[in-house]
């Protein structure tokens, strides 16, 4: 009941809007707003943007992102349905209320366009990270003049490219046993560092831990550097998810997340369906997906194969028959990365992509034209 | 950190606005800044800090100009802040909706860079209502208010903390852990529940004098806008969030708990706003200064849904607080919604803050309110007396000997449930008796009940003798008296109680009069009892072996105790049967000692033998007395919470006591006793053992207990309960057992079984009167005359008005 309930509102808000007839980019098309970057408070601004020299951090509530409310969420209490209530009787009727999704006391964070994220103090985990956008509070804060949030559906709106949804149970491992065999973790804090991103405290058992959340190297990655006090040896272990060490000795472990989602949200509604699909919509998508983050066009290597002269190639592949590359293999590399793994590349690196059907055209149109 | 940024004012149009005593001024904003100000705290230095319910916290040195306020981003992304206390400077706490939180500057740049966690072991639903608030509470903790949930928005699917169905439910709700309550931060890190059943008190403040005052929102189970004065242990009238409260496990939802039980547990609100004169309760301030009018003690409430401060005049009454009501300004210069106030440090100046978002069209900001030094014109102090009420005006008034021409006195009720607010009920106009004094006035009229609500009105055309109105504050010159307990008179027979784990022990002018143990038997009973010249009134066996001539017979009769043979199939009087149901004592509401009276006042869970809950009571004993008589009344309210409760009839019921063997009627040798030195009459003028089974108001048994003359009384209230519309039937036994029956069966002709309806409840009250002396010198008669005519406690149940939950449940089962 729960996962349907909550995934359902996450894709309902899966909107593109930004093909319509100007074409404009997402930024743009988004209108964000950088004010709070530039003035430093909180404005009557819906869509408050932070910037790398200045990040905004607002605690908030937010949407779960559909992530696992078993393994993610397994310190949250489960809402019930409840019955609906007569303010004027003072009775109750058949009918019910039913929750609604959101997760009540986490800490967002913008970095502008590079970087948004969400690290929950319940769980003391990030729950995903999205570029491109942050959160829209419209139906929090209330418009300027009215003053009035909406009633039932006032959970902030995430929009942007959602790149990195948690997986599995928490994911640091303290001397090889996971926090959560340790135990409930429990929120200690945060403090600002000079580049002023947080660092957040939080303790599990008798270990206390602190993890760092920056951009990683390339966009659509992450990277958290964990800190123990007593010299514990630090893992990171999640399902899904690829990650990289960079550095790590006893009390330190500093990762690098890949992406392991691939999701487009807008926060206005309705979504604006692309009937044609055109090479130039490709062309675009290449560089708002972040596809350009791993797939160069001049033939340059990096964590995906290049582009370039791609389309009728010869592929060869980690444990699968060769192929020459045809639209129906490039979909398949969009629409399940997972199926095959091109020979000397890391699987897993790709996350998934759900678009719309001309999207995915638009995309093999641009990919068939990259000579 | 370096990031200092100094926001400089848009063009906002800045009317500064006047009473001729107060000056109201508005502080500017940056024009596109949302001034929705939730929390307002000084520092030691003079620095303001407003915290904004966006989520940034700003800091300003208020100037003389307040166009020219420039203020500086302290701290930023926190969610809906209401509640703010200043440590020192760049040193803050903060409540926010998750958590309770401080917000150090480390580096000392003026910029916030560290955020704790000091408290989050509370439950949110994801509810826009469950804003949080707090005070200090003296020994370097914190109170924080945590605000309920509104039926008006949703909560999650995945929360935090513990989730409740049962809290779920009604209009205001608690389904998240602890929310409705104050919890206490301790010094010590550790968070402990201190009061719960609070609907939504937005803001929360520590009186010079240590006591915590909690103001909470028109709605649901308040009649009007209450102010609280937190007790720790109370609960403060808001059923939803008894769901924490481990004693009330196994009740089911709250909110269909019967009205009368709860009113039973309300902490009663000790002053209760009239609509006129506020809608919502924002944070009480105590003036504390000298300097802001001639007001200092009092408290200034700010109205969430208006432009306009009440004040609020506080007394100490019978150990409890409970006072008047006035405005205080009344004005469109005041912006709408006001939730904080904070006074500078030179005590002249008020900083008045408001918010709106969520509730009514934005109209926010903050304003500052300064005394000019001109005395303004009303009430300045109302207090109480045993007749009346005596009070005094700020200035002299015009014509004091035309005064009484220009004042009128009417009183009412609020009722208490479910419905949103209450109207006034039972309204009476009132007759001055007198009216004396210069300044201050005596005022006398006819009648005070407490429970009610006295409104005294004056004149419009009452002026100072300068000349002055009470137009220029526009606050009509109207008092409201919340009288929740009448000024005892003094007595030089001071009652006292003293309490252990499983006791309470009732001293009256020095002699020992009773003890009420609690935790010690199946039920909660009374023993000993003591008359004048402490004589025992009551058999020792079986509380106590071996007092000479008693009788080992009946082992249930356990000198002052309540119980019936039937009820839901669980035997309550004879506790050694399999069948034995138990009286589970759950917890004190409240004691009360003083001039002339002692109070105990207990809720006591019935379980049949199995443990399963069928009902509870809410009983109240009161201990009064003088040299010739001990007076112990007992109101005891039963109330079907969990199904209907069914009093079977058996003549062994239902409130009784074992009298001294001295008052037997007739010896037995057998048992070993003797001699004995008993007689009995009842109020019909049966004799001896033919009062056994007959119907009287009361019975006497006396004569001589160990070698004095004395005697014990029993009396039935006339309101009791009884089927057939009689007086009370009496199992007044030989052997001195005497216990008042409802229940007795119909054929000894008693008034048989009873059904209570699940969520209604049954008041009785008995009067026992232990005196000394000859039988005819104790006047039981006019005794029970006076007992007849006397109002009881106090309750904010309206008989014969539909109400929840009692109709609602009724209704459900057809």
């Amino acid at each position: 009941m729960i996962k349907s309930h909550s995934k359902k509102l996450f894709f309902t808000v899966l909107a593109l809007h930004m093909y319509s007839s100007a074409f404009h980019s997402v930024h743009a098309q988004e209108k964000p707003s950088t004010v709070y970057a530039e003035k430093g408070y909180l404005t009557f601004d819906q869509k408050p943007l932070g910037s790398l020299e200045k990040p905004l951090v607002l605690r908030t509530y937010v949407p779960s992102g559909g992530v696992s409310h078993k393994y993610v969420l397994p310190n949250h209490s489960q809402g019930s349905n409840s019955p609906r209530y007569s303010a004027g009787s003072g009775k109750e009727s058949t009918k019910e209320y039913e929750p609604i999704d959101g997760v009540p006391a986490t800490i967002a964070v913008n970095l502008g366009k590079t970087l948004s994220y969400v690290w929950d103090t319940t769980e003391c985990r990030l729950l995903y990270a999205w570029t491109d956008g942050f959160l829209d509070m419209q139906n929090y804060w209330g418009g300027r003049a009215s003053g009035q949030r909406k009633r039932f559906g006032y959970v902030p709106k995430l929009y942007g490219f959602v790149f990195y949804k948690a997986q599995g149970v928490h994911p640091l491992r303290i001397n090889e046993k996971s926090i959560a065999e340790i135990g409930s973790p429990k929120y200690v804090g945060y403090s600002l560092g000079k580049d002023r991103l947080p660092s957040y405290e939080f303790k599990s058992g008798k270990h206390s831990i602190s993890v760092k959340v920056s951009p990683g190297p390339s966009t659509q990655t992450l990277r958290l550097d964990f800190t123990s006090t007593s010299n514990e040896n630090l893992d990171f272990k999640s399902p899904n998810t690829q990650i990289k060490q960079i550095q790590k000795k006893p009390g330190r472990l500093s990762i690098e997340i890949r992406p392991n989602a691939g999701e487009r949200l807008s926060s206005d509604e309705p979504k604006v369906v692309i009937k044609k699909p055109t090479l130039e919509i490709g062309k675009k998508l290449y560089t708002s997906l972040g596809c350009i983050a791993c797939h160069s066009l001049d033939g340059g290597k990096n964590h995906g194969p290049t582009l370039k002269g791609v389309y009728g190639a010869k592929r060869e592949f980690l444990s699968a028959q060769p192929l020459t590359v045809d639209e129906a293999y490039i979909r398949e590399s969009i629409q399940k990365p997972m199926a095959k793994t091109v020979k000397g590349y890391l699987a897993g690196m790709m996350p998934l992509y759900k678009l719309q059907e001309a999207e995915y055209e638009s995309l093999i149109l641009f990919i068939k034209s990259v000579r | 950190m370096k990031f200092n940024l100094l926001l400089f004012v848009g063009l906002h149009s800045l009317a500064c606005a006047s009473t001729s005593s107060y000056k109201i001024e508005n502080m500017a904003f940056p024009d596109d800044m949302p001034p929705e100000v939730g929390g307002l705290a000084f520092d030691g230095d003079g620095n303001l800090y407003a915290c904004l319910r966006r989520g940034d916290v700003l800091v300003t040195k208020p100037g003389k100009d307040p166009k020219s306020t420039q203020w500086k981003v302290f701290a930023t992304g926190l969610h809906n802040p209401m509640g703010m206390e200043l440590i020192g400077p760049g040193h803050v706490l903060v409540t926010q909706m998750a958590e309770l939180t401080e917000i150090i500057d480390t580096d000392k740049d003026g910029v916030a860079d560290r955020y704790n966690n000091l408290a989050s072991n509370f439950g949110i639903s994801g509810n826009y209502h469950e804003t949080n608030s707090i005070c200090r509470d003296g020994e370097g903790g914190y109170f924080i208010a945590l605000g309920t949930a509104s039926h008006n928005g949703p909560t999650f699917y995945t929360s935090r903390g513990k989730y409740s169905k049962d809290g779920r439910r009604g209009r205001n709700f608690s389904s998240n852990d602890l929310r409705g309550w104050v919890v206490r931060y301790h010094q010590n890190g550790k968070l402990t529940p201190f009061a719960s059943g609070f609907r939504m008190h937005n803001g929360i403040t520590r009186s010079p004098d240590g006591e915590i005052w909690c103001g909470d929102n028109q709605g649901d189970w308040r009649g009007g806008s209450p102010i609280y004065n937190v007790r720790p242990g109370s609960f403060n009238g808001h059923p939803s969030s008894l769901v924490w409260d481990p004693d009330l496990k196994g009740f089911g939802p709250p909110i269909f708990l019967p009205r009368k039980m709860l009113d039973d547990l309300h902490n009663q609100p000790a002053v209760q706003l009239h609509r006129t004169t506020m809608n919502s309760c924002g944070e009480p301030l105590i003036i504390e200064s000298d300097q802001f009018g001639p007001f200092q003690g009092q408290m200034l409430v700010p109205d969430e849904n208006a432009r306009r401060i009440t004040r609020v005049m506080l007394e100490k009454i019978d150990g409890a607080w409970q006072g008047a009501s006035t405005l205080f300004l009344n004005t469109k210069e005041l912006r709408a919604g006001g939730v904080r106030i904070a006074m500078d440090s030179s005590g002249k100046t008020i900083y008045y803050a408001s918010t709106t978002r969520g509730w009514q069209s934005p109209d926010e900001g903050l304003q500052r309110i300064t005394f000019n030094g001109k005395m303004p014109f009303h009430i300045k102090t109302f207090n109480l007396t045993t007749q009346g009420f005596i009070f005094d005006f700020t200035l002299p008034v015009a014509d004091p000997e035309k005064l009484e021409k220009k004042l009128s006195v009417s009183s009412f009720c609020y009722e208490y449930g479910y419905r949103y607010g209450s109207s006034e009920k039972d309204k009476k106009d009132h007759k001055i008796i007198s009216l004396t004094g210069k300044g201050p006035f005596e005022i006398k009229i006819d009648q005070l009940l407490p429970g009610r609500i006295y409104q005294i009105e004056f004149d419009d055309q009452l002026r100072s003798t300068s000349g002055a109105s009470m137009d220029d504050l526009n606050a009509p010159a109207k008092v409201y008296y919340t009288l929740n307990r009448l000024k005892r008179p003094n007595s030089d027979r001071p009652a006292t109680l003293t309490q252990t784990k499983d006791k309470i022990e009732v001293n009256i002018g020095g002699e020992s009069f009773a003890t009420y143990h609690f935790n010690r038997l199946a039920q909660p009973i009374v023993w000993p009892i003591q008359g004048p010249g402490d004589i025992r009134m009551l058999r020792d066996y079986p509380l106590k072996e071996g007092t000479a001539g008693e009788a080992k017979d009946h082992p249930h009769h356990r000198a002052m105790f309540i119980g019936q043979q039937g009820m839901n199939g669980a035997n309550f009087w004879h506790n050694q049967n399999k069948n034995a149901g138990t009286v589970e004592h759950l917890k004190v509401i409240e004691t009360r000692s003083g001039e002339d009276r002692a109070l105990i006042q207990t809720l006591n869970a019935w379980k049949d033998s199995g443990g399963k809950i069928i009902g509870a009571d809410t009983r109240t004993l009161t201990f009064s007395g003088d040299e010739t008589a001990h007076v112990l009344d007992l109101e005891l309210n039963m109330h079907a919470t969990n199904e209907d409760l069914i009093f079977e009839e058996f003549k062994d019921g239902f409130v009784g006591i074992r009298t001294h063997p001295d008052l037997r009627l007739t010896p037995s040798p057998k048992h070993g006793v003797k001699k004995v030195y008993g007689n009995a009459r009842n109020s019909e003028g049966g004799e001896g053992k033919g009062i056994w089974g007959k119907r009287a108001d009361w019975v006497h048994y006396y004569g001589t207990i160990e070698g004095k003359q004395a005697g014990i009384a029993f009396m039935s209230h006339p309101s009791n309960l009884t089927r057939k519309g009689e007086k009370s039937w009496w199992h007044a036994r030989d052997y001195g057992l005497i216990s008042a029956n409802p229940f007795a069966p119909e054929k000894i002709g008693g008034d048989g079984e009873y059904r209570l309806p699940r969520g209604q409840s049954l008041k009785l009250r008995y009067r026992f009167v232990f005196h000394r002396g000859p039988a005819k010198d104790a006047k039981i008669g006019e005794r029970f005359s006076v007992f007849a005519m006397d109002p009881g406690h106090p309750t904010s149940i309206m008989p014969g008005h539909p109400g929840y939950p009692e109709d609602y449940l009724s209704q459900k089962k057809k």
